[in-house]
């Protein structure tokens, strides 16, 4: 792992070596990210500073092209997607002594029913100064990949993240211990965590193997002329998944009615032997990805914003489509990327498109009655999004996506697009 | 339903112009025939632009009648060489079924298989359907239609002097408890009343079966077999007096409820029936002998 960390940290080292001539003025140096929102409440006690806060994402599904009002024929839940529901609804409370700094956050929403849980938990020591800040914390932390990863959810200009952030995050939280240091313009984070984080489809908030997952990111992030920002890193993850094993199963013996007579005859007797228990296995995985922001302002306009990323990775969907390399017998290669942009139209409005890319196996195949060929697998979706409230943190949001995918099959058996269209409205506040 | 035909979707389809060719997100599950891993179409398969190529070479299918609820009826067959898919439906049916084809057979290396698993809605009524194959070439090219003719049967219930029958609509395991005029109880712990010890020593092999017996313990254990049905038949007579019959929610197996029907048929002619519904609450009732709450009683007359 180490190797591969400090290839890429050397890599990030001299990307911003060159650049920095370049840049007139350094942005005040923050810990990525922001702590709190501004908008916290703060209350000080003795030598301990109180900062409650939250906020809450109420969403309309107008429209879901695969929403049907049945329920699902495997699992027995509900299909219908176009409804109300609470998105996220988040509360924290974090408290500061001296270098200490503790904070936790719940998350309630009805996603899949009502859900209350943690969605943060974290103990920091650390110290902020005008250019040079650092900070080592313990707990459930945000992990420290990319860029949309580590965006604060009210921040984000789209609703949710793209499919290939999605897919190898599940959940942008995980356990750990995570060390990050900004001086002027330079940002680096380092963190262990368990690697299964908040949302992972198998062992979410669990470990079940010894062995962690190495995250981090070198990045910049800079005022480089009269508002304009920008921000850009590399990042990088190398951990150890988990396959999980199968316990004994007893001999069983079984009646197939082959020539449908329902008559019980000797022929149609099978027995399956029982099959002993197979372990466990871990098995290797990666991603390294490389992100860019850039924030600027158009007089008499508003602010503009454009964005990209791109992710390789091998066995790391833990979301999506999750990778387990030991069931499929091959390594199971990740590709994605996302770029989008944002105008803001006055205070009032704003406009933003989103193109994201993401193949969670890049060497599929599929049979065809007489040959092996290559099969497209990915998940490209546009987003388009209407905010009425421009880039506020409060706002009222509608949202389009047009997904394309390899999920359904045309009527010659090739693979076709599942409809999954969305129309999506969002009442949005921070508090 | 399928695809929800919202006005939206009309607007924004036709402003982005970029949604043909998309596949349905349907469970099917209001067609009357079903196919295990196959792509739900809307539409009759009977209406589809037919080509003279590819063809359906041939259809193997092991019996001609069917049964309502029925599960897991293997076809196959063979299609002509360059067949990619098939399309399997009842004709005049609200969809089809699309199925990519599979690998040829070795004794015929040229001519793709398909193997299709179908299951049927279990309010299939009871007629004879015309069960429609037809192979795709690629780009859409619908092949002629090979026919196979399927015969609905009825359920049959269970004949005998005496019936007792519990019934139910959700994949639930209850259990049917009958106590005879002699206060023997028969339930999945005792499917016989007849009892050797009592009666009068004969040599009579089959004189076991003058008890009532109970056919089936169906759902046991939530190991769902989809009959949610039981009976305790007497075959021959049944004793006069009074009986009662009981029903056991054993477990909802997850389901919310249960609603159930019991009869009792003395010669085809009903002495009682009852309806109920079985909530998580019925489930911490006492389980085995004397279990369950009582649902029906009736009196057998002397014959």
């Amino acid at each position: 792992m180490k190797p591969h960390i400090i290839l890429l940290s050397l890599a990030g080292v001299l990307l911003l070596g060159a650049g920095q001539t370049a840049l007139a003025e350094e942005a005040p140096a923050q810990p990525e990210p922001a702590p709190a929102p501004n908008s916290a409440g703060r209350l000080t006690v003795g030598e301990t500073t109180l900062a409650v806060g939250g906020f809450l994402q109420a969403d309309t599904v107008l429209l879901d092209q695969s929403s049907q009002d049945q329920l699902s024929p495997s699992g027995g839940e509900p299909l219908n997607t176009e409804r109300f529901l609470i998105r996220r609804g988040h509360l924290f409370v974090e408290a500061q002594r001296n270098l200490l700094r503790a904070a936790v956050e719940l998350d309630a929403n009805t996603v899949k029913g009502m859900a209350v849980g943690l969605a943060r938990a974290e103990l920091a020591l650390g110290r902020a100064r005008p250019r040079w800040n650092w900070e080592i914390g313990l707990g459930l932390l945000r992990i420290p990949f990319g860029l949309e990863v580590q965006q604060w959810d009210p921040d984000r200009f789209f609703l949710e993240r793209s499919n290939i952030s999605r897919a190898l995050f599940p959940g942008t939280f995980d356990l750990g211990a995570r060390a990050q240091v900004s001086w002027r313009f330079v940002r680096a984070q380092f963190a262990v965590m368990n690697g299964n984080p908040l949302g992972d489809a198998s062992f979410p908030a669990h470990d079940p193997n010894a062995a962690k997952d190495f995250v981090g990111r070198l990045g910049m992030d800079s005022t480089i002329a009269a508002k304009v920002h920008v921000s850009a890193g590399v990042s990088s993850l190398k951990g150890t998944g988990f396959h999980p094993g199968t316990p004994a199963t007893k001999d069983v013996l079984v009646w197939r009615d082959q020539n449908e007579d329902g008559i019980v005859q000797l022929s149609e007797i099978q027995v399956i032997p029982g099959r002993a228990a197979t372990p466990s296995q871990n098995f290797s995985r990666f991603a390294v990805g490389a992100d860019g922001r850039v924030g600027f302002t158009i007089p008499c306009l508003g602010n503009s914003m454009l964005f990209g990323e791109v992710i390789w990775g091998a066995n790391l969907d833990r979301g999506l489509q999750p990778a387990d390399p030991i069931s499929s017998g091959r390594d199971l290669r990740e590709f994605g990327w996302v770029v989008g942009a944002a105008q803001e139209f006055t205070s009032w409005a704003a406009l933003g498109v989103r193109y994201d890319f993401y193949n969670p196996d890049v060497d599929a195949y599929r049979q065809t009655p007489t040959l092996l060929v290559p099969r497209d697998v990915s998940f490209r979706t546009w987003t388009f999004t209407l905010s009425f409230g421009g880039f506020a943190r409060n706002r009222l949001i509608l949202e389009y996506q047009h997904n394309r995918n390899a999920l359904g099959v045309a009527a010659d058996g090739s693979p076709a697009t599942l409809a999954s269209d969305t129309l999506i409205l969002r009442g949005q506040m921070v508090f | 339903m399928g695809c929800r035909p919202d006005i939206w979707l009309l607007f924004l389809s036709l402003a982005i112009a970029t949604c043909s060719g998309e596949a349905p997100c349907d469970t099917g599950l209001e067609a009357l025939v079903r196919v295990a891993g196959g792509q739900f179409y809307r539409g009759s398969i009977d209406k589809l632009a037919s080509s003279d190529v590819p063809a359906v070479v041939d259809v193997l299918n092991s019996q001609d009648v069917i049964t309502p609820g029925l599960q897991n009826k293997q076809i196959s067959g063979r299609l002509d060489p360059g067949s990619t898919a098939v399309v399997i439906g009842f004709a005049g049916d609200v969809g089809y079924w699309i199925l990519a084809a599979g690998v040829p057979d070795a004794d015929s290396p040229t001519q793709p298989t398909f193997h299709a698993s179908l299951s049927f809605s279990p309010s299939l009524p009871q007629t004879s359907y015309d069960l429609i194959v037809r192979a795709v070439a690629p780009p859409n090219s619908f092949g002629p239609a090979a026919h196979v003719a399927l015969d609905v049967a009825p359920i049959l219930l269970p004949t005998g002097a005496l019936v007792v029958s519990l019934w139910w609509d959700t994949e639930a395991d209850l259990d049917l408890h009958v106590v005879d005029a002699y206060g023997v109880e028969i339930w999945a712990g005792n499917i016989n009343s007849f009892d050797p010890y009592a009666a009068t020593p004969t040599t009579d092999a089959g004189v076991w079966s003058q008890g009532g017996i109970l056919d089936f313990d169906s759902n046991s254990g939530c190991v769902i077999d989809g009959r949610c049905n039981e009976n305790v038949v007497w075959s021959v007579v049944a004793p006069a007096g009074d009986y009662v019959v009981r029903v056991d929610t054993f477990s909802l197996c997850g389901n919310s409820a249960a609603r159930w029907t019991v009869e009792a048929l003395l010669n085809g002619v009903s002495l009682g029936r009852a309806e109920g519904e079985a909530l998580p609450s019925s489930q911490r009732f006492s389980k085995g002998k004397g279990g369950g709450l009582e649902a029906l009683s009736f009196t057998v007359p002397p014959q």
